[in-house]
């Protein structure tokens, strides 16, 4: 298989810190995220991959080959590190041809694979700085043309963004984008920010205490997560716990408290079970009109806060059972009327209450 | 403002100024002054103005002893440098509850009298020693291990030892392990990581650990005394003799002055070149 495979990767530190096994593939071209906290085994996975860390078990393969058991400087995987890790003493131009150099290519080649390297990263007429006088966003850019003057099998970067400001945050991430489906690398990209994640990922590797909790695009990560722990990292969430008070192939009945929800989700559940149930507070309808009424999911409820964020507007309705939903409404679709206080009903489409297996709580 | 500021430094200042002063300004400048004078068997210096000194020292051993020092002190530098920078880097990296007691362990040599500390190599590397015995074990002739130049700049080299590393340990602590780790990814072996990004990142460290096993090894006495022989003089040792057995105090100082200035100019020379160096490495 051409890309990166990694197949079944174990890294024991003691008995109680075990990352793995981590299995997951990305096809050539194929941007694919590490995602989860920090502690959950993502850099691990990427040092096992560059070689910094020997996997204990496991098997790493890039185009079919394995690289176990190589040193990492025989590898050819390029490496964008969270703080740059620059070289002080070099100029931006001796930092770019730092690898070139030791493969001893020609002068004017090295010259021009430099060149092209700092073009396809908008640093150019930079070269003959020092790290020091060059801004954090310039640093993360020469630390990137360092590893793509060199074309590498495979592009892995390590929380490239984290030490960025917003702003210059989500600037760079639409560049490494649109680089990295320009030059058709495959990339690992290790971050905890899900945000990033979803924007720049094909495929999404979710993990939590050195286990992978899940794989699947952004769309199949944030529509359908598997676990109680996808759905609470992945973007935000109201998780209640229930039991299925019926169920049929297209139609299940979960009892929440004093109130019953009806998801179309869930084919795999029994009547009695308990079931974690996961609501989007941005797929949340308020209602204004009372003829507007359709037959499920209705819940009567009172305002109890209100947080104006701008572009959004998010509301905490409280309701009969002292079960509480954090609503999320476009701010331009409402008025001064929803304050703290206000009756309000609102309305869940069956399709977006998703049924989870039930979990304690531990993360 | 300032002029209260101007009061706190000096009276900060004013006792480390005394103490040198006192102790390293003025015996420096009697030694300048007496090495010009003329020496007396009775009365060890007098009066009358005299270049004696100096001629006296420009004569072929006195030279000889001032090559052998610099040589000896050159030497032992370099031995110190090669043996000490896998060290330094070794405990720079070390995470471990053990730094402590390698680092104590890494001064030991220094809080052991010399004598000690000499007899101890007496008793390894003599003629009866345990080298010896080892070698005349497995079937070897006896060899001359001690008394001669290779002995004092191992002597010196155990000595002298921390002072290279601990610099150099320094200087590599504050080289981040993402750099080193960036030089293997992108390729560099070993080799290459030393040679383009350790040795240049950490040559501070090394400049100040060379400066000072070298500035200490050029002025032992102990060491030369105990472990050169009768060949293996250093300028100390002359500087000894005349003063406690001919006490020729005149030609002592001179000594002492061309020791201070050969000291000076291997230092200066040394400090320039490191300095090209530096640039040539690609150092702002």
């Amino acid at each position: 298989m051409r890309g990166l495979e990694v197949r079944d990767l174990t890294r024991c530190y003691s008995d109680a810190v075990v990352v793995g096994p981590v299995s997951f593939r990305a096809a050539e071209g194929e941007f694919v995220s590490l995602l989860g906290p920090s502690g959950c085994g993502k850099t691990t996975t990427l040092r096992c991959i560059a070689g910094f860390e020997t996997a204990d078990a496991g098997d790493i393969r890039v185009d079919g080959k394995s690289l176990v058991g190589l040193p990492p400087h025989r590898r050819d995987v390029g490496l964008v590190f969270q703080n740059y890790a620059l070289f002080p003493h070099l100029t931006v131009f001796e930092n770019v041809a730092f690898g070139l150099r030791l493969r001893r290519r020609p002068a004017a080649e090295i010259a021009r694979r430099v060149d092209e390297a700092l073009r396809l990263v908008d640093l150019v007429g930079l070269d003959a700085r020092h790290p020091s006088q060059l801004s954090g966003g310039q640093q993360q850019r020469v630390a990137l043309a360092r590893c793509l003057a060199l074309e590498p099998r495979l592009l892995l970067l390590d929380e490239p963004l984290s030490n960025l400001d917003l702003k210059l945050r989500l600037q760079m991430r639409a560049e490494i984008r649109k680089l990295q489906r320009r030059l058709g690398k495959t990339a690992i990209y290790v971050t905890h920010d899900q945000g990033e994640a979803l924007a720049l990922s094909d495929q999404i590797v979710v993990m939590s205490r050195g286990r992978v909790e899940q794989i699947g695009t952004p769309r199949e990560i944030y529509e359908t997560p598997r676990t109680r722990f996808v759905a609470d990292f992945i973007g935000a969430s109201n998780l209640l716990a229930g039991s299925v008070a019926s169920a049929s192939s297209d139609r299940v009945v979960v009892r929440v408290g004093d109130l019953s929800l009806t998801s179309s989700h869930g084919a795999d559940v029994a009547t009695g079970q308990s079931v974690t149930v996961l609501i989007r507070p941005e797929r949340v309808r308020l209602l204004r009109s009372a003829n507007d009424r359709p037959a499920s999911n209705l819940l009567a409820g009172r305002v109890v806060d209100v947080v104006y964020l701008g572009e959004d507007l998010q509301v905490s309705v409280e309701f009969e059972s002292r079960l509480a939903l954090t609503v999320t409404l476009k701010a331009s679709d409402t008025d001064e009327a929803l304050a703290p206080g206000a009756a309000v009903t609102v309305w869940i489409a069956p399709t977006d209450v998703r049924l989870l297996p039930a979990e304690r709580e531990t993360s | 403002m300032t002029t209260a500021r101007g009061w706190v430094a000096f009276v900060l200042l004013a006792p480390g100024l005394t103490v040198l002063t006192l102790f390293l300004l003025v015996p420096l400048g009697l030694i300048v002054v007496i090495s010009v004078f003329t020496y007396s068997p009775t009365q060890i210096w007098l009066p009358p103005v005299t270049t004696a000194n100096y001629v006296k020292f420009f004569d072929p051993y006195y030279l000889g002893v001032t090559w052998t020092t610099v040589r000896i002190g050159l030497v032992t530098t370099l031995v110190c440098a090669v043996l000490g920078y896998p060290l330094a880097y070794f405990l720079a990296r070390l995470r471990s509850r053990w730094l402590g007691l390698c680092l104590f362990l890494l001064i030991t040599p220094l809080m052991v009298s010399s004598v000690i500390r000499i007899f101890g190599w007496l008793v390894i590397l003599g003629r009866q020693g345990l080298v010896n015995a080892a070698l005349g074990a497995v079937g070897f002739a006896r060899v001359d291990l001690l008394y001669n130049e290779p002995a004092v700049v191992v002597g010196l080299t155990e000595l002298l030892l921390p002072f290279m590393v601990l610099p150099l340990m320094t200087a590599i602590e504050t080289i981040p392990r993402s750099v080193e780790e960036a030089a293997r990814n992108l390729g560099a072996g070993s080799f290459a990581l030393f040679q383009r990004v350790l040795l240049p990142l950490s040559l501070p460290g090394l400049v100040s650990g060379a400066l000072l096993v070298y500035s200490v090894s050029i002025s032992a006495l102990v060491t030369p005394a105990l472990m050169g022989g009768r060949k293996t003089r250093m300028l100390g040792n002359l500087v000894y003799d005349e003063v406690l057995t001919s006490m020729n105090w005149p030609f002592a100082s001179a000594i002492a002055v061309v020791l201070l200035i050969v000291t000076g100019a291997v230092m200066a020379t040394y400090l320039r070149t490191m300095r090209v160096l530096a640039r040539r490495v690609g150092r702002p």
